[in-house]
């Protein structure tokens, strides 16, 4: 119970009773000894009558009757001031100094009186008592008395009032009260100052270190109540230096990253495990008019965009494999903006999940490269009619020129040549633009590929017949059933065929070969030509990209034919690349291109 | 406590959803007007494809506000809440089915040679893309105030709808050859104004829900 008390009560509570203690134990035991002693006194000064009443008693002439007897203690007693008995053997009263003769004999027998039955044993008796007769508290000393004359034997009993120092013991307990009394009441009043001002030092620490619970690292706690303090006040101020010092360190790493996040370009928005926003940068707010209050909201209330909602809910579900690999997705919103978003998975120190959405404006990159594709497109289409013209001038020209000259005819072969070369590369660059503007296709049909590479070989069989080169063709033979357009299908392994070829040399072979893997199918072509500089393999497939720089431009070739392979690979989402040497060879190269298979299923 | 915080929580999915299917149904109308007006028929198709998915997400919410009334009994706002998201998303998906109409005429009109530039059906369309717009983000913001500027733009959408049904009756008079023309864009001129209408049904469940005032046919609080 005491624990539930306050420190401050605890300590008055256990002051008060020791000072109780202090002072009540030595008054009672001083008021007992008194009062034992003024007995003893009193006892001794009855004793000491009662002998002198005996020695008067023995002294006197033998009398006559028992009313002279009661004459002489009435006389006596008087004198003395003190109340003599002779109480006869059987405890008969025969004479009583404060009670009339007449009435002697109606009183009670005195044989059981403790001092009469003492004073028959030993002689002596006393006894300290109430008497009813007088009404008083008195103390008796009795005393044997032999028989003589009409007094029989028995015994002398004189009884001194008690009263006389019964006050002198009242008024002195009365001082010892008062006394004890003042001094409790000073030292309660003393004792509460002394508690109190320890407290007020306590109270200063308490403060103190209340402060620094609040945030007020600063404060230190410089005075305390005693040296038992010390340990927990340096304590304190050590956790709060040490606070202060983590909290710097913290706020400036914060600050730090805020400075970054704020400094970047790219929009940054915060989801917490409930996929609500928890912080935003200063760059987003230009993609979200309204983002102030779009913290604590779900990314679907501020942007309005299914996919990034639907992202966000994956990626938070942790349904993305590859924790530390960005989820990517591009959306697109009003007024023609366009963003690259990028979400991370993270996890902060209670492992719960979070993501990191990262917004990248790419409208501008988008609106440029629309542009370009216009451009490229429209460029190409205005070209094709005057190509078209000059093409039909030339072979008419041809045809029908007969006085010409052979130098003008050999002029004119030359611009044929040319613009047919010229029409195949505008063709190729429209068969790109269109490439990259379709997006995404409907679910293409099945095709086999045997079947296509066997048409794709007949087309290029005059470039094979002139340089001599046989096709080696290890498919398996049941077929291998893709999803791609035939006709471009067939693009890919003409414009690989033919690259092989153009390349090789003469009577060289050409192999086709397939693996087919459980959702893909990777195709390969083999040649054994020069093979392919390190440092070009990466940009083959750019368009207009030649490895050799200083080559004569005089296959007839556009530049264009890996590009085109890789949009139709791509658009079919497949990936298309190429190793030179080939694995396990030391010259020619091996492009490998991949194609969804049907599954046996569909 | 714990029921009443996943009760907020199924509240919170609920107008999740609601808005997933406000974006898609956005962009489907954002889509068919693109596929008009540019002439692409091959946003028209994704239009068409893409409709499905609407509805089948107002089918998964309305049988999540049946469950939200048959396990929580929702009281007051939350009733309000989730009433008026049936209601929004009965009409998101009837816009969408407007867009899957227009995509429809614009496939038919982008096969035939092109009308000159009609800058009347692009302000309608402008008009209820913007109450579209506006009723949607008065939904996610829960403002009234937003909410009672599409009713007062449904106005303007019928009066444009109106000149534009006069002016293709005079071109029809004038050009009987390209009827069908005009009668496709009538068509979809009507389908733009039923969008404006049906935005304003979805401004007016925004009002209900948040002061739970009926304000149906008379846009007025």
């Amino acid at each position: 119970m005491l624990r539930k008390l306050s420190f401050r009560s605890r300590l008055l509570f256990t002051f008060w009773g020791v000072l109780l203690l202090a002072l009540l134990l030595p008054s009672l035991y001083y008021r007992q000894i008194l009062s034992a002693d003024i007995e003893a006194d009193t006892r001794a000064n009855a004793i000491g009558e009662l002998n002198s009443v005996f020695w008067l008693a023995s002294r006197e002439q033998p009398f006559k009757s028992t009313a002279s007897l009661q004459e002489w203690c009435k006389a006596l007693g008087d004198q003395l001031g003190i109340r003599i008995t002779f109480v006869a053997r059987d405890g008969k009263v025969i004479a009583d100094s404060k009670v009339a003769f007449p009435r002697v004999s109606a009183m009670d027998n005195h044989a059981n009186r403790p001092e009469i039955i003492q004073a028959y044993k030993k002689e002596l008796g006393t006894s300290s008592r109430y008497s009813k007769t007088l009404g008083r508290h008195l103390i008796y000393a009795a005393r044997r008395i032999d028989e003589r004359g009409v007094i029989p034997s028995g015994v002398i009993r004189v009884a001194v009032p008690f009263s006389e120092v019964r006050k002198r013991l009242d008024h002195l307990s009365k001082n010892l009260i008062l006394i004890f009394v003042l001094t409790f009441s000073a030292t309660i009043f003393l004792s509460y100052l002394l508690v109190r001002q320890l407290e007020i030092p306590i109270q200063r620490m308490i403060r103190a270190a209340e402060a620094i619970e609040s945030g007020d690292y600063r404060e230190r706690i410089r005075r305390y109540p005693g040296r038992e303090f010390s340990p927990l006040a340096q304590a304190i101020n050590q956790m709060a230096e040490r606070i202060e010092l983590h909290i710097k360190t913290i706020t400036g790493q914060k600050q730090q990253l805020e400075a970054i996040l704020n400094g970047m370009s790219e929009g940054v928005m915060v989801l917490d495990s409930n996929g609500k926003i928890k912080t935003t940068n200063r760059a987003l707010a230009k993609i979200i008019p309204s983002l102030p209050a779009s913290i604590g909201r779900r990314p679907l209330e501020v942007i309005r965009s299914h996919e990034l909602q639907q992202a966000c809910d994956q990626i938070l579900a942790g349904g993305h494999a590859g924790e530390s690999q960005p989820f990517k997705l591009e959306i697109s919103l009003d007024m023609g903006l366009i963003f690259d978003v990028n979400i991370v998975q993270f996890r902060d120190m209670e492992a719960t999940i979070g993501a990191i959405v990262v917004f990248h404006d790419i409208s501008e990159l988008k609106r440029l490269e629309k542009v370009r594709q216009d451009f490229v497109a429209n460029v190409s289409h205005e070209l094709r009619t005057p190509l078209t013209s000059i093409k039909g001038y030339a072979e008419t020209l041809l045809v029908e020129g007969d006085e010409s000259s052979d130098s003008n005819r050999d002029f004119l072969q030359i611009i044929l040549k040319h613009a047919n070369h010229m029409s195949n590369m505008v063709d190729d660059l429209l068969q790109l633009a269109r490439l990259e503007a379709r997006q995404k296709l409907p679910e293409p049909a099945a095709v086999d590929a045997i079947a296509v590479l066997n048409s794709a070989w007949k087309a290029c069989g005059a470039l094979a017949k002139e340089k001599e080169v046989r096709l080696e063709n290890f498919l398996p033979e049941e077929g291998v059933q893709v999803r791609a357009d035939s006709e471009q299908l067939e693009q890919v392994f003409r414009n690989l065929l033919e690259n092989a070829m153009k390349y090789g040399q003469s009577g060289c072979t050409v192999s086709v070969l397939c693996d087919v893997g459980p959702e893909v199918a990777t195709f390969q072509v083999l040649d054994d030509g020069p093979g392919i500089p390190k440092q070009y393999q990466l940009r083959i497939f750019e368009r207009f990209f030649r490895a050799e720089k200083d080559r004569p431009n005089s296959d007839g070739s556009t530049g264009l034919g890996l590009a085109i392979c890789r949009h139709i690979i791509q658009n079919y989402g497949g990936k298309i690349w190429l190793e030179s040497p080939p694995p396990g060879k030391t010259e020619g190269s091996a492009f490998y291109f991949t194609l969804p298979i049907v599954l046996e299923e569909s | 406590m714990k029921i009443r915080k996943r009760f907020g929580q199924e509240l919170e999915d609920l107008k999740i959803e609601v808005l997933r299917m406000a974006a898609l149904t956005e962009r489907s109308l954002g889509k068919s007007f693109r596929a008009l007006f540019e002439h692409n028929s091959d946003l028209a198709e994704e239009v068409i494809t893409e409709d499905q998915e609407i509805d089948l997400l107002e089918v998964d919410i309305d049988k999540r506000c049946l469950r939200l009334f048959a396990l929580e009994q929702p009281m007051a706002r939350d009733l309000r809440f989730i009433i008026g998201c049936m209601r929004v998303c009965t009409n998101l998906e009837r816009i969408a089915d407007q867009a899957v109409n227009i995509s429809e005429r614009a496939l038919y009109l982008n096969q035939r040679p092109a009308l000159p530039h009609q800058p009347l059906m692009e302000q309608l369309a402008t008009t209820s893309m913007a109450m579209l717009k506006g009723a949607l983000s008065a939904f996610n913001d829960g403002q009234t105030s937003q909410a009672s500027e599409v009713c007062q733009m449904d106005d303007r959408a019928d009066e444009l709808n109106l000149q534009i049904l006069k002016h293709f009756i005079d071109y029809i008079i004038a050009d009987a050859k390209s009827a069908d023309l005009a009668v496709n864009t009538i068509i979809i001129s009507r389908c733009l104004e039923r969008c404006a209408d049906l935005a304003t049904n979805i401004a007016e469940a925004v009002v209900f829900i948040v002061e739970g005032v009926e304000i149906k046919h008379y846009c007025e609080p």
